[in-house]
């Protein structure tokens, strides 16, 4: 009885930062072992990214790194020196797996292309996450989330028309790459675990950016024409926060009905759905009065109730209120020798008949005596050299 | 066997999450099956925005819709109503043959067509069904109505974008609608992967609310280690700093720009000739630089102020400077880096004519990806589904499509 969707995979995991950790954090909480290869000393740089609690920076209680990294083991190794590659290899050897999320000339220069791995173990699916991709002119470039957004052409179409166009918050670019080289990685390893070969999957965090193009690619496509930014919804304070309306042609006449007024139904300027988006301000104008005197959860779900798709602009102290994520039991409480006990998002689906899993991230090679030792018999005495030799 | 060239989906799902995750497979070339019925095709469709050939809705608006043409690609499609037995026992004899049906409808639909998970694992114990629900099957707030934008509401995206300073500024993206498909497509895999050593199916339940939370996690961290809740800060960064979006010359351009080091801040004011930058006290380490950015925000706005957006993007990108040009849409088609990936491909489509779409990202050294065929027509491919894969006569199907349980044409 399998217990786990990917019970029994191995990965080996060489990513740092972001994207490459969530796809191996996807892996891992579907029940794969996945062994986290740091740097020794300072580790992934996620483990400088905070958040901290009470602000105190900490290799072990980074916010960012306890979340991405859950369920892992670490080891540390230079793979920068001759014997820690050799190492590598070896661990190459037994797994399924390998994910990489360097610049593109990194594994190469360091004689870990997918060519040599495979020769290695033919069954290896390598997973490389990147900027732009393996290939191609700005393969070498320098990116970061904002960089990236813009390239894609989605923030373009992402403000007010009026002053510069905004990037969203935080770095939603980079998850969904990790979600991307997920789901590449599964295609590969259905694929190797029927014919024994494994794959290459090339993974752009750009091209992963601009595939979640909505409208503005196809309306430049079809028609010629270039979205422009424009608002798309009405914004209303409530008392404690935001809401958004967005009010299509059938949905006009219940926001009249939930608001009490009417008279809006004959006003000219509020016709269509287009009017509405010009005349917006004045439209908010209306409905403010109504929404200012109710929480925003309260508003939300009179709205609802009366049939509109409202939502509420939620912060993360909101959602851990939730009713709907309590019923999910989305949130888990995790411990953690360094950090403590701490809620942690957790997964956003649900098996019917298996489990997922997610234990505490490791501490900054937790993991060498059980993967150097245990698994590749090198003894106390071998971790110490290899320790004062810079390799671990 | 489970070889992705012999999977086959079938896809009830409409409008975005669902349809992005089934393209994703079909590009993997499984076999995707659209269903959608006569009385309610994918709304897409008919809510298409204008958005047809030159504007011109044609004879057949229905088939020529860019936003289906585009997320529906790689795909057959078949329409078939499943409010009638017979159109039910059509899809049920299609479960049989089939390996994942994907639906992204409002929570209790599915079980309002009789169609829920247990009946269809009982009539293929092997199916593996994924539900991509705005909030999960069950729950209170479950049947709550939802879409892309409000989805970036309700799962936190919203709180930390916008202007600093001001109210939050909704984006036109639906950001949660390929990001749910993302994981959707994922999944599947991970089911069939599973699937093969146990022989069956599941269900599995995804809230798109949720996945949009995931990619705000450390939001979440911060405010249950320090009690914070982190705001919208524009386009600066937590500490990276010159760090955001400049003016450029001609009428509504901009670049990006994020230094990350002291060596590319060097870079930047060798390249803007303000060398006496470099070592200023209030810009030389990162520290000052973060606290003085509102400064250097301003030289910068007034050296790129004058250029052209995409040469002082090369400029920057050559002297290994993290930049990028805001693009619009014909000027994202024409980027060389993209152009030289292949990452577009030029579809024809019979009553829609040929386009540039963005191909799937998902790349391998070796598996193939799907030659590029256009998205369906409505109920394009009801005689090979009904005939070649359920084995009807033409007779049998002549008679569906007559009394309307099947066609290819929306109807009231």
């Amino acid at each position: 009885m399998v217990e786990y969707p990917l019970q029994g995979v191995k990965v080996l995991d060489l990513t740092t930062s972001i994207a490459g950790p969530y796809c191996t954090k996807l892996l891992s909480a579907l029940g794969a072992e996945v062994i986290k290869v740091e740097k020794p000393g300072s580790g992934d740089v996620a483990r400088t990214m905070g958040p901290f609690p009470c602000d105190v920076p900490d290799t072990e209680k980074s916010g960012l790194f306890l979340y991405l990294n859950t369920n892992k083991k670490s080891i540390t190794l230079n793979i920068e020196s001759k014997t820690g590659i050799a190492i590598l290899k070896k661990l190459v050897l037994d797994v399924d797996v390998l994910v990489e999320n360097f610049e593109p000339k990194v594994m190469p220069e360091l004689g870990l292309s997918y060519e040599i791995l495979s020769k290695i173990n033919p069954k290896i699916v390598m997973t490389s996450i990147s900027n732009f991709g393996q290939n191609g002119p700005y393969k070498d470039f320098k990116a970061s989330e904002i960089t990236i957004f813009a390239l894609s052409g989605l923030m373009d179409i992402l403000g007010d028309s009026g002053k510069e166009p905004l990037k969203l918050g935080g770095s939603p670019g980079q998850y969904a790459a990790g979600v991307m080289g997920f789901t590449g990685t599964m295609a590969a390893l259905l694929n190797s675990s029927q014919t024994g070969s494994g794959d290459y999957v090339d993974i752009s965090i750009l091209e992963t950016v601009l595939c979640c193009h909505f409208q503005a690619l196809a309306q430049y496509a079809y028609t010629g024409e270039i979205l422009k930014r424009i608002r798309s919804m009405l914004i209303c304070p409530c008392n404690d926060g935001f809401i958004g309306i967005t009010v299509q042609e059938t949905q006009w006449p219940r926001l009249q009905a939930l608001i009490g007024m009417p008279q809006l139904l004959e006003d000219d300027r509020f016709k269509t759905m287009s009017s509405r988006r010009i005349h917006a301000d004045e439209l908010e104008a209306y409905v403010i009065p109504w929404t200012i005197e109710r929480t925003k959860e309260e508003a939300y779900r009179l709205g609802q109730e009366a049939g509109l798709p409202i939502g509420y602009v939620a912060t993360a102290k909101d959602l851990l209120r939730s009713e709907q994520y309590e019923f999910r039991e989305y949130f888990i409480e995790i411990d953690h020798p360094v950090a403590g006990k701490l809620v942690y998002p957790g997964m956003p689906f649900k098996f019917s008949n298996c489990q997922c899993t997610q234990e505490r991230a490791p501490l900054l090679g937790e993991h060498n005596k059980e993967i150097f030792c245990q698994r590749l018999g090198y003894s106390q005495k071998d971790l110490v050299k290899l320790t004062q030799q810079g390799v671990i | 066997m489970t070889r992705l060239d012999q999977i086959r989906v079938l896809d009830l799902s409409r409008y975005y999450a669902g349809p992005f995750a089934c393209w994703l497979l079909a590009g993997l070339r499984a076999q995707v099956i659209k269903i959608e019925s006569c009385r309610q095709p994918d709304p897409l469709r008919l809510e298409a925005r204008g958005l047809y050939p030159d504007k011109e809705p044609g004879q057949k608006p229905w088939n020529r819709s860019g936003m289906i043409n585009d997320r529906n690609r790689n795909k057959l499609g078949i329409a078939v109503d499943l409010a009638v037995p017979e159109g039910k026992g059509i899809f049920i004899d299609l479960v049989k043959i089939s390996d994942i049906v994907v639906e992204n409808f409002q929570a209790d639909v599915m079980n309002k067509f009789g169609l829920a998970y247990p009946v269809l694992q009982e009539v293929n114990p092997a199916i593996i069904m994924i539900s991509l629900s705005s909030q999960g099957l069950r729950g209170p707030e479950s049947h709550c109505r939802s879409f892309g934008a409000n989805l970036e509401q309700l799962g936190g995206l919203l709180s930390i974008t916008g202007y600093p300073d001001e109210p939050p500024y909704i984006s036109s993206l639906s950001f949660p609608d390929p990001l749910a498909g993302m994981y959707g497509a994922g999944l599947a895999l991970t089911a069939l992967y599973t699937r093969r050593k146990t022989g069956k199916g599941t269900h599995i339940d995804l809230s798109q609310r949720e996945a949009t939370t995931c990619v705000v996690g450390e939001t979440v961290m911060d405010f249950v280690m320090n009690g914070r809740v982190q705001s919208a800060n524009g386009n600066r960064h937590q500490f990276m700093a010159p760090h955001g979006c400049y003016k450029c010359w001609g009428d509504d351009r901009w670049v990006t720009i994020a230094i990350d080091s002291d060596e590319a801040w060097s870079n930047l004011c060798k390249l803007m000739a303000r060398t006496d930058l470099i070592d200023h006290p209030k810009f030389a380490d990162s520290l000052s630089r973060y606290q003085n950015q509102g400064e250097i925000d301003v030289i910068i706005g007034g050296w790129t102020q004058s250029q052209d957006h995409y040469q002082v993007q090369n400029k920057l990108l050559e002297a290994g400077i993290a930049a990028g040009a805001v693009l619009d849409a014909s000027e994202t088609f024409d980027n060389p880096h993209l152009k030289s990936r292949n990452s577009f491909e030029s579809i024809s489509h019979p009553e829609a004519g040929t386009h540039l779409y963005a191909a799937t990202p998902l790349r391998f050294a070796k598996q193939e990806r799907a030659a590029g065929r256009p998205a369906p027509r409505l109920g394009e491919h009801n005689y090979y589904v009904f005939g070649e894969l359920l084995k009807m006569t033409q007779a049998q199907i002549a008679e569906l499509e007559r009394k309307g349980v099947i066609g290819s044409a929306p109807v009231k």
